[in-house]
């Protein structure tokens, strides 16, 4: 039996930038951390200019194409790895999906950024709390992680904003 | 060659709307909040469950100045307790490591004194975990 698939040129276009944000992800992973659990997710840099160029189910494509491929080159597909990073990937998109849907004209790239990096934190303190470690002294981590959050949340929105810039309108 | 320091400034590097700042502000607010809602004292210890041979455990208080006697096996164990810490005196073992170890204050320690089969655990009002490993 023979199945057409067809692809379009939307397809393409978030192949390509889940393929962007997947060489990311994996060149992140193998960045030394001072800290377990902190790192600057510049994969999001990815999802960030994707959402304000197409849109936000374009974004959430690109974002879980990212989060399950790059699991997959990692190794870590269905581990508690995957969970955690699938939980925060969730909650950035939904606070991106909320701010996206609500307040667009009042926020930009910065504003989305950081709330979607602390959305990121939170739920992956709170899968780690309730399926892996079930103790308070995890939540300790709280202000230390959304700081950072705060710090690299920005930091990716700056990167994003000024590749934006530069970017041709034939992408 | 001349440096223009405003390029530094955060309105140079990215555009920021007001839901920018916004959002900047209240989520630095956060970071005390949160701090003050989760830094409480968890290690805190509530009390000591004392346990002899095969009996149940005796929970004592940690609070102000005590010494409890029990008989174990071999005889007196002498328990201590003195503003939140505690510490054996004196128990009939050999070699009295549990008298040896001193003070114990930090919530999930244990002191045993084997010989006499007497342990002291120190417990804490919050749920506890030694260690985790994937």
């Amino acid at each position: 039996m023979k199945k057409n698939i067809n692809i379009t040129e939307e397809d393409r276009k978030i192949a390509a930038f889940a393929a962007l944000a997947i060489v990311i992800h994996v060149l992140e992973s193998s960045f030394p951390s001072p800290f377990p659990g902190i790192k600057p997710g510049l994969a999001n840099i990815i999802t960030l200019l994707v959402l304000f160029r197409y849109g936000w189910r374009f974004a959430a494509w690109v974002s879980l194409l990212r989060v399950t491929a790059g699991s997959l080159l990692l190794g870590t597909f269905m581990s508690p790895t995957f969970f955690l990073s699938l939980s925060g990937a969730l909650a950035s998109l939904l606070a991106m999906l909320l701010l996206w849907s609500s307040i667009r004209p009042w926020v930009g790239m910065a504003g989305i950024s950081i709330l979607a990096s602390i959305s990121h934190v939170m739920a992956q303190l709170l899968v780690a709390w309730w399926l892996f470690i079930p103790h308070r002294g995890i939540l300790a981590l709280t202000p230390i992680l959304i700081a950072t959050g705060i710090f690299f949340g920005l930091f990716n929105a700056i990167i994003a904003s000024s590749i934006e810039k530069r970017l041709t309108d034939t992408v | 060659m001349i440096y223009d320091l405003r390029l530094l400034t955060l309105n140079a590097m990215i555009k920021m709307k007001v839901g920018d700042w916004l959002i900047l502000f209240l989520s630095l607010l956060l970071v005390p909040l949160s701090w003050s809602m989760t830094q409480s004292d968890s290690g805190a210890v509530a009390a000591i469950e004392v346990t002899v041979g095969n009996q149940p455990p005796v929970v004592y208080s940690i609070k102000g100045r005590q010494q409890i006697t029990v008989t174990g096996e071999l005889g007196n164990s002498v328990i201590e307790i003195r503003d939140g810490k505690v510490r054996i005196i004196s128990s009939p073992g050999k070699r009295q490591l549990c008298v040896l170890s001193g003070w114990h204050q930090q919530s999930g320690d244990n002191i045993v004194c084997l010989p006499n089969k007497v342990g002291v655990s120190l417990i804490s009002n919050r749920e506890q975990f030694d260690g985790i490993n994937f």
